[in-house]
């Protein structure tokens, strides 16, 4: 069975954090090289993964991993905003 | 160096590691075995030992390759898992037709008393079966 390609904003919660790959890979228990394939959305993440990376940034796992692409940060808040103001 | 220029690198050690292996075996059952003993034999084999070993430790340990398809499963994390299993199942399938080719040229030179089968072709075997994974990953991945 294909698998489908997992997108997420590891990447941006990353550096939004200020943590590097290794330090990242240290907290959730896999190799640096690692993050940078899911970085690179190479490789699609075990639930468990995704959960434990979820948890080091405190956020729902869907705000990190989702199966379509995901908009930029930015986008999401401004269409809060305009949601807000309609 | 960016990753595309590592993994054509790479590739091109890979290749030259295979080819070393073959063309000393070749070489060795060639001449040597066979009783002719000249220079030009001694220093093919000397110039593809060269390349092997050049090769290996290039592609092989540098990469860290051989000490991630030798490690114990609880030391990897998932995706060294699995790619690492991937890797051993293109190994298999690679390593047994090589080596039922192997003992078919064996078997049929040990029926015309060329008695071939000395230590290298086993040591080259043993040495394809150790490298083998580690090479497909070398060859595949964009980043070791």
């Amino acid at each position: 069975m294909k698998s489908r390609k997992i997108y997420n904003r590891i990447q941006v919660f990353r550096n939004e954090r200020d943590l590097s790959r290794q330090h990242l890979a240290d907290l959730v228990g896999v190799n640096y090289q690692t993050i940078g394939y899911l970085e690179r959305e190479e490789y699609n993440p075990s639930l468990d993964l995704a959960f434990r990376i979820a948890d080091v940034f405190g956020l729902p796992v869907e705000m990190v991993f989702s199966t379509r692409p995901m908009k930029p940060l930015s986008d999401v808040l401004r269409d809060q905003l305009e949601k807000k103001g309609d | 160096m960016n990753g595309a220029d590592s993994r054509t690198l790479r590739r091109g050690h890979v290749v030259l590691n295979l080819a070393s292996l073959l063309f000393l075996e070749l070489i060795y059952y060639g001449w040597v075995a066979g009783g002719v003993h000249n220079p030009v034999a001694v220093g093919l084999i000397l110039v593809c030992l060269l390349g092997l070993v050049l090769s290996f430790l290039h592609v092989i340990l540098r990469t860290g390759l051989w000490s991630l398809t030798h490690a114990k499963v609880e030391n990897l994390d998932e995706r060294q898992v699995m790619v690492t299993r991937e890797a051993l199942r293109y190994s298999y399938v690679i390593f047994v037709p090589c080596s039922l080719v192997v003992m078919f040229t064996a078997a049929v030179a040990a029926n015309h008393d060329w008695h071939i089968f000395d230590a290298v072709l086993p040591a080259g075997l043993l040495y394809l079966s150790h490298i083998l994974p580690a090479a497909i990953l070398a060859w595949r991945e964009k980043v070791v």
